[in-house]
C-alpha cells in the first residue's frame, strides 16, 4: 500500500512537471513607446595636415627610380646583408657560390618585345639588352646608407642633395627584361663569394632616362614571387646510387634447343640482357614445337650460359644471386581441319545422316527470316516508322506535360493542401534556391545587360489653337489599345503625329550567394589571410577587426579572384546556402521543368499535334502489317521465333554458314603454367664450383617446371645450366636470367640556381637580408591658407581629424544603440595637389589609442581602409567605432587619415576641410533610442 | 527523498505567464492555489484543518510535514484577437510541524516573471540619413523575472493570536532581445514605393536580480472574527545590467543599482465565521513600488502599485464516515484590483469571479484543491483596452510522516 501511495504521488508530480513546458510568446503591438530612429548630424570639425621632418617611407610596398616632377628625381638604394645567407642552403659545405644577382620586378612593362618571338631564336628576358639597359646605372658604394641619411625605414635628403659618392664606386653590370631588372654583383664579388662576404652590400639604382618614372615592387610586398630577391648559382655536390652488373654473358650454348629454335636479346651496347626467347616459326599452320611431346615429362637442359665475372672491388660480399624472371611459356598452335571441304564437319550424306547441312529439311537453329507468312520483314513493310514519336508511349523532349511531379497532382490537389500553412503537401516542389538569393536567379533580374527592347509607350502629339498637347499611351494604363484608332490614321481629331518610344530591358544577375564576392552582410571567418586564429601576441592586423579583408594586389579596389582573402560563406547575405534554405528540394520533381517518369504527358509526337491527318510521318509504327508475334498477339509469325510457311530459310546447318564460310583453321593449346621452386641459386665469387641442383617440385597446378639445373666453373668464368621439365609440349617461350647487382655511389657536381628573399632567410640581429627604399627629397605643403586637408604616403602627408562635439554626444547617448554612422569626407578634385595614378590611392583611416600630440605616433587601431581612384566623395562607415564609443569600449581621442604605401605611393588625395561651407567633413549618426 | 528530486527537477520547467510587460513582469497570482477560489485571498486560510502556504499565522496548524504544489493554466484573449495559453508553476514549498502550535515552512515560488515577444507594425515613419530615406521597425522579445526563497516561521500564541514572519531571498535573471531593421524606401520610376532592408541592429541585455524581504503576518481570533494584518517590504535589491550589441560585437561594462526599498505591502482583512464549516472574508491588499531607472525595467516602464479588494468564502462538508475523503471544501469570491503607473499615470482595472474546491484525504494528510477565476482586466495600452482571462489553478498537498506532530 506505501508503495502504490509513493506511486501515486509521483504520477502527480509528474503531471505537474509535464504541464510545466513553454508557452508560445504573447505578441503585441508597442505602437509610439518602441525604439525609434534619430539621425545626429555633426558637422563642427578640426583638421590639420602634418608632415615629419623625416620622411618614413621604408614600408611602401614600391620602390621609385626616374623622375617624379620637374624638380625630383628618385634613386633606389638596396643594401644586402650576406650574413644572412651564411647558415642557409645557398652557402654550406657541399655548395659553391658562383655568381649572384639581385633581380628587381616591375609593376608595369619597361621593356617592351618587338617581332615575333618565334622568329627571333635569342628573344630571352633575361638576356641584356644593350641600348635599354644603359638608361639604368647601378653602382656599388660602401658607405650608402650615411651619405643618404638611411636610417631604417626613413630617409631624409634635401632638395639641392648633391652627395659625394666617394672613390669606392664599383659599377655594376645590369640588364633589364619586360618587367624585370637584375643587377649583377660579379664586380664586387670577383675575389669571394657572397657566402665568404662579410659586409653589407650597398648598391645605388638610378635612370639616366630623364621623364621616366619606374615603380618596382618593394622587399615589403607580399610574397617571394614580386619583391626583390638575390639569385646565387651555386655548384652542388650530389650523390647518386648506382648499379653495376656482378657479371657478364659471354655466350649461349644450346643444349636440347637448336641454335635456330631461339633467340638471344641484346641492349644497344650489344650485351646480352639475360632474356631469351623462341623464334617465330617461318611456317604458323602446323609448325613444329621447340619440345613436342615425345619429349615431356622429361628433365631437358635446355641451354647453357657462359658467365664472366665482372671485378668490384667494393664488392665485399661475394655472392651471385640468380633468379628468373619474364617467363612465358606456351603450347599453343594452329592446325588444318580434317575435311577441308567441310570444316565444320556438319554435312548430311548418307554415311553420316546425323548433318544438319543440305538434309533438305530445316533443322532448329538453322538460319531463317522471322518475317511471317507475308514475308515481309517489318522494315520492309510500308508505313514501317521506328523513330516516330507520336504514339510511342514514351514522352519525347517537345511533348506537352503537366509538370505536376512523379504524383501527377498538382499542389492544389495534393492532400492537406493549404494555400499558405501546406503550400506542397507532397514536398515534391522543384526548388533550389528557396529564399531567392542565387546569383544567376532569373527571378532577381533587374538591370544591366541588354536583352530586348519593347514599346514603353506612345507619345500622341497634338496642336490645338497653338498649345501643344501630348498624351501618353502606355500599357500600365491600359491606354496602348487605343494606339490602333489613335496612331493609326495621322492627323486625326486625337494625334497631330505620334512618337513611339522603346524602353530597353536589361537584366543582371544580382543574388548574392554564389557570386564569387563578399558582400555587405555575408559572415566571414574575421580571422586574418591565413584564415587561421592566432595567439594575441601574434595577431594578425587583419584578425578581429571586424572588417572582410582581402589584399588588393592589383589596387583596383575590389577583390579579384586570387588575391588573398578572409574565407566568407558565400551563402547571401541570408547566410543561409540553398542547401540549409527552407523548402531546398533539388530533387523535387513538380515545376522541374523536365519530364518525370508518372507525369501526364500528350503522346502527339514532338510537333505537338495529334492525330494529324494525313500523317505527317511522325506516327511511331513498328509493324505495319500487324504480323507481329506478342504476349498480347501470339498467333502472330513474325518475330516468333518458329519457321512459318512462307518463311525463307537457308540449310546451311545450325552453325548457319555454309561450307565455304565454314573455318578451316583449328586453335589449339595455349599459356602454360610455370613453377621455378625457391627461384634462387647462388654461387661464390672465384670458388670452384661443378654442382648440379635438384629439379624443384612440379605442383598439381602446374604445367612446367625450370631451374638452373648446374653450376659449373672457377676464377672469372661459370657455366650456368638451365632446364625444364614440361607435362605439355611447347611450342613458344621466353625466358629471363638475372641477378641481384652491386650497389654503389657516386658523386656529381651539378648546377643550381639559389633564390632567396626576406621570405626566406631570417634577419640576422634584426637586419633583414634584402633592405630597400626609395630616395628623394620631400616636397613641403603649406595649409595655412588652405581649404583643404591632404594626403599622401611619398611625402607622409598625413591628416588628424578631431570631432569637437563628438564627448558631449556620447555622454548623452551612452550605451544606445548605433544603426549607422558614416564619416563624410569631400575630395577637392581641382586642387593643384590632386593626383591619383590610375590603380588608385588606398587610404587609411584610424583611431588614436590614446591622448598624444604626435600624430606620427604608432599608438593607432586601423577603423577603415579603401582603395580611391575616381571618387569626389569619401564615405567612411563609423558604425562600429561609434557604437565602441557609446558602450565606453573606446575613447574619442582623435582620428587620423592617411595613405597606404601599398598603393602608387605618388598619388595625393586632397579632402574640402571645415572651412569649407558646402563640402566640409561631416559624421552622420543613425541612433536608436 | 524521491518525490524530492523529482520536484526540483520540476523546478527547471516552470514558467510565469506572460500578460504584463511593464516593470518587472507578471506578478505571479497563484501560490494558494485553495485560496484562489476564495477571492484570491492572502491572509486567511481557507482549507479545512490545515493552513495556507500565503498566510504565515496560520500555517502551524499543519499536523503533517507538507509539501505543497501549485500551478496554473490561464486562457486569455484581448480585443487585438490575441488568444494566449500560457502556464506555470507558482509554488513549491515544504512545511515542518515543530509542536502543536509551531511550525516552519521553506518555500520556492517565482514572484515576477514575463515572457513576451513584440513586432511593431506602427505606420512607416521616415528618416533622412545619407540623402536616403529609411523606415524601421522593431521587434521585442524578453523573458525571466525573479523568484523568492522564503523561510518563515508561524506561532499560534494563545487562542487569541497567531503570527507568522518570513524572510525572503529574491533571485533571478532576466533576458531581452530588442532588434531595428532599417529600410530605405525610394520611389521607381513608376512612381511606386520601393523597400529594401538594409541593415539589423540587435541590441541585447541581461538583468540579473538579487535582494531581499521581510514580511510579518498576525491573526486575532475574537468570537467568530477573525482580523488580519500583514505588512511586507522588499530590499535592498541589487540588478546587475549587461548590455550586448550585434554592431562591432560591442558590448557595456556591467551596470549596477542597489534600491534600498524596493516595495512596501500592506494587507488587512476579516473574516467571520459563521459555523466551523461556512465562513465569510473581506480584504485588502495595497503595494506601492519605488520607482527605478527605467533602463532596468521592461520596456522602460515602472512597476504598477496595487490596490486589491477581495470577498471570499467557503464551505466545508464534513464526512463523518469512515471513507477515502475526509472533507470537501467549496469555496467563492469576488475582486477587484487597481493597478496604477506611478509615473503616466496609466491605470489598469481587473475584475474577477473565482470558484474552487477541495478535498482533503487519506486521513487529512493529503489535499488536492481546483480552482477557477473568471477576469476581465480594461485599460488603454497600445491598442489594448480589455483583456478576459480564463484561470485554472490546480493545488496538491502531500503530508508525509517525518516529522509527525505527536499528539
Amino acid at each position: 500500500m506505501n508503495k502504490f501511495r509513493q506511486l501515486y504521488h509521483c504520477l502527480i508530480l509528474s503531471i505537474f512537471i509535464f504541464i510545466g513546458c513553454e508557452q508560445k510568446p504573447l505578441i503585441l503591438d508597442l505602437g509610439e513607446d518602441g525604439l525609434i530612429l534619430d539621425v545626429i548630424t555633426l558637422s563642427q570639425f578640426s583638421t590639420q595636415t602634418e608632415q615629419p621632418d623625416t620622411l618614413v617611407i621604408g614600408e611602401s610596398f614600391k620602390l621609385y627610380v626616374g623622375t617624379i616632377d620637374s624638380t625630383r628625381s628618385s634613386q633606389i638604394l638596396i643594401n644586402i646583408n650576406p650574413i644572412a645567407l651564411q647558415n642557409s642552403s645557398t652557402c654550406n659545405d657541399s655548395t659553391q657560390a658562383i655568381s649572384s644577382y639581385i633581380e628587381l620586378r616591375s609593376t608595369s612593362e619597361i621593356y617592351h618585345i618587338v617581332g615575333d618571338e618565334n622568329e627571333n631564336p635569342v628573344i630571352d628576358l633575361n638576356k641584356q639588352f644593350g641600348i635599354d639597359s644603359t638608361q639604368y646605372n647601378a653602382c656599388f658604394i660602401p658607405n650608402l646608407d650615411s651619405i643618404y641619411n638611411w636610417d631604417n625605414n626613413s630617409i631624409n635628403i634635401s632638395n639641392d642633395f648633391n652627395p659625394n659618392l666617394g672613390n669606392d664606386i664599383i659599377p655594376l653590370e645590369i640588364s633589364i627584361s619586360q618587367f624585370g631588372l637584375k643587377i649583377y654583383l660579379d664586380s664586387i664579388l670577383s675575389t669571394t663569394s657572397i657566402c665568404d662576404f662579410n659586409e653589407p652590400i650597398h648598391i645605388l639604382l638610378h635612370d639616366g632616362q630623364v621623364g621616366r618614372l619606374t615603380e618596382f615592387f618593394s622587399t615589403e610586398f607580399y610574397g617571394t614571387t614580386l619583391g626583390p630577391r638575390v639569385n646565387t648559382d651555386i655548384e652542388v655536390i650530389l650523390t647518386e646510387e648506382i648499379q653495376l652488373d656482378r657479371f657478364s654473358i659471354n655466350t649461349v650454348n644450346p643444349s636440347f634447343l637448336n641454335e635456330n629454335d631461339y633467340e638471344i636479346e641484346q641492349d644497344i651496347d650489344g650485351n646480352v640482357t639475360g632474356i631469351f626467347k623462341s623464334k617465330i616459326p617461318d611456317i604458323i599452320i602446323d609448325s613444329l614445337n621447340v619440345v613436342a611431346w615425345s619429349d615431356t615429362a622429361k628433365e631437358i637442359e635446355l641451354f647453357k650460359i657462359d658467365l664472366e665475372l665482372e671485378n668490384i672491388l667494393l664488392d665485399s660480399l661475394g655472392i651471385v644471386n640468380l633468379f628468373f624472371h619474364s617467363l612465358n611459356f606456351s603450347n599453343s598452335s594452329l592446325t588444318w581441319a580434317d575435311d577441308l571441304d567441310d570444316p565444320a564437319s556438319d554435312n548430311w550424306n548418307i554415311i553420316d545422316s546425323t548433318g544438319t547441312e543440305n538434309n533438305e529439311i530445316w533443322d532448329f537453329g538453322e538460319y531463317f527470316e522471322d518475317c511471317g507468312n507475308d514475308g515481309v520483314c517489318d522494315i520492309d513493310e510500308l508505313g514501317y516508322n521506328p523513330v516516330g514519336t507520336e504514339n510511342n508511349e514514351v514522352y519525347d523532349y517537345g511533348e506537352y506535360f503537366d509538370d505536376f511531379g512523379t504524383d501527377g497532382l498538382p499542389d492544389s490537389l495534393e492532400e492537406n493542401y493549404h494555400v499558405l500553412d501546406n503550400p506542397d503537401p507532397s514536398n515534391d516542389n522543384y526548388l533550389i534556391d528557396p529564399n531567392n538569393d542565387n546569383w544567376g536567379n532569373t527571378l532577381l533580374y533587374d538591370s544591366s545587360i541588354i536583352i530586348s527592347q519593347e514599346i514603353d509607350s506612345v507619345d500622341c502629339y497634338l496642336e490645338y489653337f497653338g498649345t501643344e498637347y501630348h498624351t501618353w499611351l502606355t500599357s500600365s494604363n491600359a491606354n496602348l489599345d487605343l494606339l490602333n484608332s489613335w496612331c493609326g490614321d495621322l492627323p486625326n481629331n486625337n494625334c497631330s503625329s505620334c512618337d513611339t518610344l522603346y524602353k530597353v530591358i536589361e537584366f543582371f544577375n544580382s543574388g548574392t550567394e554564389g557570386n564569387g564576392i563578399w558582400d555587405l552582410g555575408e559572415d566571414f571567418l574575421d580571422l586574418g589571410f591565413d584564415n587561421y586564429p592566432e595567439n594575441i601576441e601574434n595577431n594578425d592586423d587583419q584578425e578581429g577587426n571586424g572588417i572582410w579583408d582581402f589584399d588588393d594586389l592589383n589596387d583596383n579596389g575590389i577583390w579579384d579572384y586570387g588575391e588573398p582573402h578572409e574565407s566568407w560563406a558565400d551563402c547571401g547575405i541570408d547566410n543561409l546556402c540553398d542547401l540549409d534554405e527552407a523548402g531546398y528540394n533539388p530533387n523535387g520533381s513538380e515545376n522541374n521543368l523536365f519530364y518525370d517518369l508518372g507525369e501526364l504527358f500528350l503522346d502527339c509526337g514532338i510537333d505537338g499535334v495529334c492525330e494529324e491527318s494525313p500523317d505527317i510521318f511522325d506516327d511511331y509504327n513498328i509493324d505495319p502489317n500487324g504480323d507481329n508475334w506478342s504476349y498480347e498477339d501470339s498467333t502472330g509469325t513474325e518475330l516468333n521465333s518458329l519457321l512459318d510457311e512462307g518463311e525463307f530459310w537457308r540449310d546451311w546447318g545450325v552453325d548457319q554458314l555454309p561450307d565455304s564460310l565454314e573455318n578451316s583453321i583449328i586453335s589449339n593449346g595455349g599459356s602454360l603454367n610455370i613453377s621455378t621452386g625457391t627461384n634462387n641459386w647462388e654461387f661464390e665469387k672465384y670458388e670452384i664450383i661443378d654442382t648440379i641442383f635438384a629439379r624443384p617440385e612440379l605442383t598439381s597446378n602446374d604445367d612446367i617446371v625450370i631451374w638452373v639445373s648446374s653450376i659449373v666453373g672457377s676464377q672469372n668464368n661459370y657455366h650456368i645450366g638451365i632446364s625444364i621439365y614440361s607435362l605439355k609440349n611447347i611450342t613458344q617461350f621466353e625466358i629471363g636470367v638475372n641477378h641481384i647487382p652491386f650497389f654503389d655511389y657516386e658523386e656529381n657536381i651539378v648546377q643550381e640556381t639559389k633564390i632567396n628573399t626576406n621570405y626566406t632567410l631570417d634577419p640576422i640581429d634584426e637586419i633583414n637580408f634584402i633592405n630597400d627604399i626609395s630616395a628623394y627629397p620631400k616636397v613641403i605643403i603649406n595649409e595655412n591658407d588652405s581649404n583643404n586637408f591632404h594626403i599622401n604616403y611619398s611625402d607622409n602627408f598625413i591628416s588628424k581629424i578631431e570631432i569637437p562635439n563628438l564627448d558631449s554626444l556620447i555622454l548623452s547617448n551612452q550605451n544606445m544603440s548605433v544603426s549607422q554612422a558614416i564619416l563624410h569626407l569631400t575630395i577637392d578634385t581641382t586642387n593643384i595637389n590632386y593626383h591619383i595614378n590610375e590603380n588608385g590611392i588606398k587610404i587609411l583611416f584610424s583611431k588614436f589609442n590614446n591622448l598624444t600630440s604626435d600624430v606620427f605616433s604608432n599608438e593607432k587601431t586601423l577603423l577603415y581602409s579603401k582603395v580611391v581612384k575616381h571618387e569626389t566623395k569619401l564615405d567612411i562607415d563609423f558604425t562600429t567605432e561609434m557604437q565602441r564609443l557609446l558602450t565606453d569600449e573606446s575613447n574619442n581621442y582623435g582620428f587620423i587619415l592617411e595613405a597606404s604605401g601599398e598603393s602608387n605611393n605618388f598619388s595625393q588625395l586632397t579632402f574640402y576641410n571645415e572651412s569649407d561651407s558646402l563640402f566640409k567633413p561631416t559624421l552622420e549618426i543613425m541612433l536608436i533610442k | 527523498m524521491k518525490t524530492i528530486f523529482v520536484i526540483f527537477i520540476g523546478l527547471l520547467f516552470s514558467q510565469a505567464s506572460v500578460l504584463s510587460f511593464n516593470g518587472f513582469g507578471e506578478n505571479q497570482n497563484y501560490q494558494n492555489p485553495a485560496n484562489a477560489g476564495s477571492g484570491q485571498m492572502r491572509l486567511f486560510s481557507t482549507s479545512y484543518n490545515s493552513g495556507a502556504s500565503t498566510a504565515l499565522a496560520t500555517i502551524y496548524r499543519d499536523s503533517f510535514t507538507k509539501l505543497k504544489i501549485s500551478s496554473q493554466i490561464q486562457n486569455l484573449n484581448s480585443n487585438n484577437a490575441v488568444n494566449l495559453i500560457t502556464q506555470g508553476l507558482d509554488l513549491l514549498s515544504v512545511s515542518f510541524p515543530i509542536d502543536n502550535d509551531k511550525a516552519f515552512q521553506i518555500s520556492l515560488s517565482p514572484q515576477y516573471w514575463s515572457q513576451y515577444s513584440i513586432n511593431e507594425n506602427k505606420n512607416i515613419e521616415t528618416v533622412e540619413f545619407d540623402g536616403e530615406n529609411y523606415a524601421f521597425k522593431s521587434n521585442y522579445y524578453g523573458r525571466g523575472g525573479y523568484s523568492d526563497l522564503g523561510l518563515v516561521w508561524s506561532q499560534k500564541i494563545n487562542e487569541h493570536f497567531s503570527y507568522g514572519l518570513g524572510m525572503s531571498s529574491y533571485f533571478g535573471n532576466r533576458f531581452q532581445s530588442d532588434s531595428t531593421f532599417t529600410y530605405n524606401i525610394f520611389l521607381n520610376s513608376d512612381e511606386e514605393e520601393v523597400i529594401t532592408p538594409k541593415s539589423i541592429s540587435i541590441l541585447n541585455t541581461t538583468n540579473h536580480y538579487q535582494g531581499y524581504g521581510l514580511k510579518m503576518d498576525l491573526l486575532t481570533y475574537y468570537q467568530k472574527f477573525e482580523i488580519g494584518f500583514s505588512i511586507e517590504t522588499i530590499g535592498p535589491f541589487k540588478i546587475e545590467q549587461k548590455k550586448y550589441y550585434s554592431v562591432g560585437l560591442s558590448q557595456t561594462n556591467i551596470n549596477k543599482i542597489k534600491i534600498p526599498n524596493l516595495s512596501n505591502r500592506i494587507l488587512f482583512g476579516i473574516k467571520y465565521n459563521f459555523t466551523d464549516q461556512f465562513a465569510c472574508m473581506i480584504e485588502n491588499d495595497i503595494q506601492k513600488w519605488s520607482i527605478i531607472d527605467d533602463s532596468y525595467m521592461i520596456l522602460n516602464s515602472q512597476n504598477y502599485n496595487l490596490n486589491r479588494f477581495s470577498l471570499g468564502s467557503y464551505y466545508h462538508h464534513i464526512n463523518k464516515s469512515i471513507g477515502f475523503y475526509q472533507s470537501i471544501t467549496f469555496r467563492g469570491g469576488l475582486f477587484i484590483k487597481s493597478w496604477e503607473n506611478q509615473v503616466t499615470k496609466q491605470k489598469i482595472t481587473d475584475f474577477g469571479l473565482t470558484l474552487g474546491t477541495g478535498i482533503n484525504y487519506n486521513n487529512n494528510s493529503n489535499s488536492i484543491s481546483f480552482s477557477l477565476v473568471f477576469g476581465e482586466r480594461k485599460f488603454d495600452i497600445y491598442g489594448i483596452t480589455k483583456e478576459q482571462y480564463f484561470d485554472f489553478i490546480l493545488g496538491f498537498e502531500v503530508g508525509e510522516k517525518w516529522f509527525i506532530r505527536k499528539k
